[in-house]
């Protein structure tokens, strides 16, 4: 009994100490910084950088968050970056899977090529293509529009979703989708009513990844679009930083704005994601 | 299976479709784009309005309310002229004004720093203001010297903005802490080094001073740097920079010296939000800045607790010795089609009474002279004031930093700030930092008077 009990004690400590320690060392490292700025944004301004630090918002005021809702005008930003996010993963999906589908199940001249031209996309720094960009959609009066960010979006995120999602695919054994054709499926309604479900956690994990990329996107962001009307996050975050003045409760706050739809949206489809993340690797 | 189908495509679609109409609805503004030289106005009514953008370099919650609030009286002035207000954030200003130059996508007018004024003038992108300026009678109320220091960046001695506001370095201290300990106000640089070791009390967490060590280090430094040095030039008639002097040495070693001693060991990557953040939470008792950051202390401390000086005298010239004030303002894009009612929008902009209350608000030198002379928000402005003693002082010589020569920022970036902070580091010695800095500056200056001498 002795020898059983001191085992469980010694397996529980080596638990603690090689399992929950480190994890919670590594979770403090991770979670700190947000946990300091929704410190910040509870507190009033006067207190923010007053010494003795307060760690506890006494009193905590909810003020930099209406300061930043309605005066700074992040009900606006969080509207049109949410339509801009969204747009984009629809559409990008919807392609992905086109583009994914023959590439991972023909074999034609050219793919090698075409897969490495997809692969090539995402060695250019995207800072090089603002002003080449930026001159096409002014000959295409889109400046000023929220189609030339879905569009620069789609245009950066479509080569490396269809990479990813023809991983996905070639995971999916042919044999599945002959015996739905033997079954009387054409190619698109197999592809859409077998292949489909079954790829569900990849779809979410591409789709995941395509939201965050355009929902924290600044730099196109702010160089396509000037009314404040149809700014995004990102942007409306950089007008807190003046050139002498920076309205720290009013950023952290908005900054807590941010983070809660891809905290909602991790969340959410966390299990989809590990699965999803497992197929391409294996592919 | 086809029934299933179809709903998949469907809503798929529909979902689209309704993206597309809300995104549409977001962007239907494609002829009224700002940003663009599109020329807008009314339909041929009584009176053709003229629609101009305009853009604020330094937007932000605080200042845009009052800027509206200039276009509204000025849309009441003058019904013909709409001025369309575009903010960019101040620390991406710059490069979506050149973005825009590139595109050819510029807007009518808007707020320049001097520091890209050069830039802008090399590439061309704004409107020479000489002849509009000199024809206008108001003129001869701004501030010579302001328009001068404008005039200087441009190689052919050009005005391509109208000044704004001035700016300059003072030593903000905590007025508390030095009457607590009984320490005299700085006057001289003697009383600078030994404040700063005495107000030091490392129990209670105080520094006596913080040293921006990082992002703008640089130019910070060297402010200090001719004061000590007092001369009323930069470079010498053989084309040397002051930097080559042994005051600057000397300055240079009791300046690093205060590092990590006085100064808290963080300052090596101070930019200006570190370096403010430190003054304003009661860390450090002095810091070096310009009036600009007045607003922010404000915030953070009571008036009693705080003051400006200027920057210390010369200990072994006796006198004050300053750089010109910096003076940045607004300007007409050279790409704009409607020249005539940017320059009307630009004149009620930096009139005496908008020039007055915009730079109250935001706590710098005025650029106008009636309104540094007859407005009494001046006048009772301890901060203000202090600047205005040291530069209106008769001794005071002014000397004009080299920002005009076109190498000047990426010299900051490349070998002072770097040389700083392995000055401070103690990984170089102030000779040797001093030396890199006077080789690469005195080539930069060789070459742009050379180029400058062709062009005549």
């Amino acid at each position: 009994m002795t020898n059983i009990g001191s085992t469980k004690v010694k397996t529980i400590m080596e638990r603690i100490l090689l399992l929950y320690i480190p994890l919670v060392i590594f979770l403090s490292f991770i979670i700190l910084p947000f946990v300091w700025t929704g410190i910040m944004s509870l507190k009033r301004e006067g207190d923010i950088l007053k010494k003795p630090i307060k760690y506890i918002p006494d009193p905590a005021t909810f003020d930099n968050f209406i300061s930043a809702w309605n005066r700074v005008g992040f009900s606006q930003y969080f509207l049109n970056s949410f339509l801009i996010a969204i747009s984009v993963v629809s559409i990008l999906i919807v392609f992905s899977i086109l583009v994914g589908y023959p590439l991972s199940r023909f074999q034609f001249k050219g793919k090698n090529a075409f897969l490495l031209l997809l692969l090539c996309t995402q060695f250019l720094p995207h800072a090089m293509l603002l002003i080449p960009l930026f001159m096409t959609f002014r000959f295409l009066h889109l400046i000023n529009s929220p189609v030339s960010l879905v569009l620069t979006y789609l245009a950066f995120q479509l080569p490396f979703n269809s990479i990813l999602m023809t991983g996905f695919m070639s995971n999916v054994p042919i044999e599945i989708e002959e015996a739905a054709m033997i079954d009387g499926c054409g190619r698109i309604k197999s592809l859409f009513r077998v292949i489909l479900p079954i790829l569900l956690p990849g779809v979410v994990a591409a789709g995941s990844f395509a939201f965050i990329s355009s929902w924290k996107e600044f730099l196109f962001a702010l160089m396509f679009i000037n009314d404040p009307k149809k700014m995004t996050i990102p942007v409306g975050l950089s007008y807190m930083m003046g050139q002498y003045n920076v309205d720290y409760g009013s950023l952290a706050a908005g900054s807590i704005i941010a983070i809660i739809p891809p905290i909602l949206l991790f969340a959410y489809v966390q299990k989809y994601l590990v699965h999803g993340m497992a197929g391409a690797v294996k592919g | 299976m086809l029934k299933g189908m179809k709903r998949v495509l469907s809503i798929t679609m529909a979902v689209l479709f309704v993206l597309s109409i809300l995104m549409t609805g977001c962007s239907k503004t494609d002829d009224k784009s700002k940003g663009q030289q599109s020329a807008t106005t009314a339909p041929a009514a009584k009176k053709e309005v003229v629609t101009i953008t305009f853009w604020d370099e330094n937007a932000g919650p605080d200042r845009t309310p009052y800027l509206q609030k200039y276009i509204e009286k000025f849309h009441q002035k003058q019904s013909d002229v709409k001025v369309e207000y575009v903010g960019l954030p101040s620390t991406e200003a710059v490069n979506k004004y050149n973005v825009a130059i590139a595109g050819n996508a510029v807007p009518d007018c808007g707020g320049v720093y001097d520091s890209w004024l050069a830039g802008f003038v090399a590439q061309k992108a704004l409107a020479k203001l000489d002849e509009r300026f000199a024809a206008w009678s108001d003129s001869k109320n701004f501030d010579p010297s302001a328009v001068a220091s404008l005039k200087k960046k441009d190689p052919a001695g050009g005005l391509y903005l109208i000044p704004m506001r001035q700016n300059n370095s003072v030593i903000w201290y905590r007025k508390d802490w030095f009457k607590e300990a009984g320490i005299p106000d700085v006057v001289t640089f003697k009383d600078f080094f030994s404040a700063v070791e005495k107000v030091t009390d490392t129990k209670k967490g105080r520094y006596g001073f913080s040293i921006r060590g990082g992002d703008g280090g640089g130019t910070q430094m060297e402010k200090m740097l001719l004061s000590y040095v007092g001369t009323d030039y930069w470079f010498d008639k053989d084309g040397k920079q002051i930097t080559r002097l042994p005051e600057a040495e000397e300055f240079m070693i009791k300046f690093a010296n205060m590092y990590n001693k006085f100064t808290p060991a963080s300052d090596i990557t101070n930019g200006y939000k570190e370096m403010v953040a430190a003054f304003d939470s009661g860390t450090v008792a002095m810091i070096q800045h310009n009036l600009g950051s007045l607003g922010e202390h404000t915030k953070a401390l009571k008036p009693d607790q705080f003051g400006a000086w200027a920057l210390p005298k010369s200990d072994s010239k006796g006198r004050w010795a300053y750089t010109v004030s910096s003076s940045s303002g607004y300007g007409m894009l050279e790409g704009s089609k409607k020249k005539e009612a940017s320059w009307e929008w630009l004149k009620y902009l930096t009139s005496e009474e908008i020039n007055s209350e915009w730079t109250k608000q935001i706590g710098e030198m005025p650029s106008r002279l009636d309104v540094m002379k007859n407005h009494d928000w001046v006048k009772n402005s301890p901060s203000l004031n202090s600047l205005s003693k040291a530069l209106t002082d008769p001794k005071t010589v002014l000397c004009e930093e080299p920002t005009y020569l076109p190498e000047f920022n990426s010299l900051q970036k490349s070998v002072v700030e770097p040389g700083l902070q392995a000055v401070l580091l103690g990984k170089k010695t102030p000779k040797v930092f001093l030396e890199e800095w006077s080789n690469a500056i005195e080539k930069s200056k060789a070459e742009y008077d050379k180029a400058y001498a062709k062009k005549k």
